[in-house]
């Protein structure tokens, strides 16, 4: 399809009100994954936010990376890539995925991200060690702490959203999350 | 033995543990793409260490950055090297070090303190 200059204006009129960090739409490589961090961090050392902030944000957005990179797969009847945006607002840092993701699968992640999101931190930080214990690593290389991890460090929720691609067998799913200029 | 020596990259850590300093030493990033084939080696050399005797060793880590299924294998490292403690052939000792400011990785390094019978002493700089 061609790209009218009108939707092309709409895109950079939504990252420039949206004062996006970095906007990522493709394949999530491991050599992607550290070009992407190398650039987030270098943006956000020379704007000179709190070196506190930037660790977190620099650890939430490894495992909202690497979550991706690990179950990725290509739905190619909507042909719907992943994504990743990284936003600063007044408060706070806003990180967001975008991904296709199995049905089957989605009421097992809603789970795991509702279960961490009702739990307080000291809750959370006993079930992060109860799981890391109990923990094998999977064939795709997880521990099965992302959600946890991302829950702890960000100190807010975890917010998700699922959107129907018109198929069969994939949806896509949404992972939101918000970390504070001030802890 | 043999010094096991793995350079740092921008995503994995540097590794050095020799039995002739009785110094393991890990430090920088680790956020691999596949921990277990990169900390297989570290194990590996664990597993021969534990065959030896009469060596007081100390496990420096220095982390800036780790990602969870790092901190699995950071585990993994730990309780091995608990074995070998409590076993009595060799006694261990580990250092954590990190960044003063960086609350994080303290609550990090303690909830390991609290997890292995190795004495354990974390320092911020």
């Amino acid at each position: 399809m061609n790209l009218s200059l009108n939707s092309f204006k709409q895109i950079h009129s939504i990252m420039n009100e949206q004062d996006a960090v970095l906007v990522y739409s493709g394949d999530f490589g491991q050599d992607i994954i550290k070009s992407m961090l190398k650039y987030a961090e270098e943006k956000l050392e020379s704007s000179g936010i709190d070196d506190l902030v930037r660790r977190k944000i620099f650890n939430v957005m490894v495992e909202m990376l690497q979550n991706i990179s690990k179950h990725q797969f290509v739905d190619d009847k909507s042909g719907a890539r992943s994504i990743f945006i990284l936003v600063e607002k007044e408060n706070d840092f806003q990180l967001i995925t975008g991904n296709p993701i199995r049905q089957n699968i989605i009421s097992d992640v809603k789970s795991r991200i509702d279960r961490v999101n009702n739990m307080d931190d000291e809750e959370l930080k006993i079930y992060y060690k109860e799981t890391r214990l109990a923990s094998r690593i999977s064939e795709v290389g997880g521990a099965g702490l992302g959600f946890i991890d991302i829950a702890r460090k960000s100190g807010n929720k975890i917010e998700f959203e699922t959107f129907s691609l018109g198929s069969d067998q994939y949806d896509f799913f949404t992972l939101k999350t918000r970390i504070n200029k001030n802890n | 033995m043999e010094r096991l020596i793995i350079q740092a990259t921008e995503d994995t850590p540097g590794i050095d543990f020799s039995l002739e300093t009785k110094e393991f030493k890990i430090t920088g990033r680790s956020l691999p793409e596949d921990v277990t084939s990169f900390y297989q080696p570290v194990l590996d050399w664990l597993d021969q260490f534990e065959a030896s005797s009469g060596n007081q060793c100390t496990l420096n880590i220095s982390l800036e950055y780790f990602n969870t299924a790092s901190s699995k294998l950071i585990l993994d490292i730990l309780m091995k090297l608990e074995d070998i403690h409590v076993e009595g052939k060799n006694t261990m000792k580990v250092i954590w070090t990190h960044d003063a400011r960086d609350v994080d990785m303290h609550e990090a390094a303690e909830e390991y303190s609290e997890l292995v019978e190795i004495p354990f002493e974390i320092i911020g700089t």
